[in-house]
This record gives structure tokens, C-alpha cells and sequence, in this order.
């Protein structure tokens, strides 16, 4: 993992077009601002993985017809 | 929430979906009868979603959300009436939910959709479906 050391009002850029500045900080946390592309999506960590594993609970592999039976109540 | 105006037949995630990043396009089937419609990655071995085409059918308090810049600039979106609201739902033997924390919003006219966090972060990626009989779930 990369640390750097970052003051409020100062920036990371990741890649060309990603920039993150810490707005600032303290009690805790650290406020952070964000410019990214509109296909880059920006998350909280801990909801990107709550998404991830609803998703992948949510998707049915293979299993299309069984959901669509299930859906439509013909399935025992 | 968006007014829905009519299921394309297909629809394409840009950014893909948190989990399944490289799978972006899927066909959309609607189901006969029931507010369903069931999005097919078009891919081998790709995943498969159940969702809820009128979410507002079962969850009447959503309440309403706003598409932020970013996601506005990534599907497209300009005018509200041509985005839907689909809700993910998870079918379990007894038991369907739907995911309220991550909704997808589909621009119609696009066909470009993205799935969203709402602003409530409280709200749960698994809620009971209510009155799942109106969908002869059993």
C-alpha cells in the first residue's frame, strides 16, 4: 500500500484525470474531495462491498429459468 | 422516484455493476403479468437479474432521489421523465428481497443505466418484498 502524507487543501492525482484533495480533517475523520470522470464511480468502501455481495447474492448464474419459474410460481 | 416509461430491451451499464464490473450489457425480458423483468448479461457464464420494473407498486415510500452529477453525466440523463427506477431483487427458496440501498436508474431513451447509492445510507440492500402474492411468489 502507498502512504503519503497529505495536508488539508493539498491533492493526489491518480492517473490523468483523478484528483483527490483533502478538504480536511480531525475528530476522527478525514473529509475528502473528489474529481473523477463520470464512468469512474466513487464509493464508500464499506458500500461498494455491501453493492458487491447483494449483487452477487442477487445474481443467478446459470439459473435463469429456475428464477423465472420461481418468479412466475411454477416451480415447486 | 423517476416515472417509469416503458422497459427497453436492452440496456448497457457503462461502469458496470459494483461486483461484476466487466459485465456491461444486458438483455432485459419482461415478465407477462407482473411488474418484472429479468436482465440477462450477454456474456457466457454472465449473471442474471430479477428485477423490479415499478418499484412504487411495493415500496410506496421510497421517497424521492436525485441522480447525482456524475451518474446524470454518465447515462445521459436530461429529462426525468425518461429514467426508471428498477430495484435488484434477491429470490431465496421463501423469501424475496429487494435492494432499496442500491437502486438502478435506466435512462429509457439510452438504453445506459447505472446502479446508484442513495443519499439514506441506512436504507437496506435486502427489504422483504411486501405482498409478495401480487407476484405469485410463493
Amino acid at each position: 500500500v502507498l502512504v503519503l502524507s497529505r495536508r488539508p487543501g493539498e491533492t493526489l492525482r491518480i492517473g490523468d484525470d483523478i484528483v483527490v484533495v483533502v478538504v480536511g480533517g480531525g475528530h476522527g475523520s478525514v473529509r475528502l474531495g473528489i474529481e473523477a470522470p463520470p464512468h469512474v464511480r466513487v464509493f464508500r468502501g464499506e458500500i461498494y462491498e455491501a453493492l458487491a455481495v447483494a449483487n452477487a447474492a442477487a445474481a443467478a448464474d446459470g439459473r435463469a429459468e429456475e428464477v423465472t419459474a420461481l418468479a412466475l410460481g411454477k416451480s415447486s | 422516484l423517476p416515472i417509469v416509461t416503458g422497459v427497453p430491451s436492452y440496456v448497457c451499464f457503462p461502469s458496470g455493476l459494483p461486483g461484476f464490473p466487466g459485465r456491461r450489457t444486458f438483455s432485459v425480458e419482461t415478465l407477462a403479468g407482473v411488474p418484472l423483468a429479468r436482465l440477462a448479461s450477454n456474456e457466457a457464464d454472465g449473471p442474471n437479474f430479477l428485477v423490479l420494473t415499478e418499484p412504487s407498486v411495493f415500496f410506496a415510500d421510497l421517497g424521492p432521489f436525485e441522480l447525482d452529477d456524475a451518474g446524470r453525466a454518465l447515462i445521459g440523463a436530461t429529462n426525468p421523465e425518461e429514467l426508471a427506477t428498477w430495484l435488484i431483487l434477491t429470490i431465496r427458496p421463501g423469501s424475496v428481497t429487494a435492494n432499496l440501498l442500491g437502486p438502478v436508474v435506466v435512462n429509457t431513451k439510452t438504453r445506459l443505466a447505472v446502479q446508484v447509492v442513495r443519499k439514506d445510507l441506512s436504507l437496506p440492500v435486502s427489504a422483504p418484498l411486501p405482498r409478495q402474492e401480487q407476484l405469485c411468489l410463493s
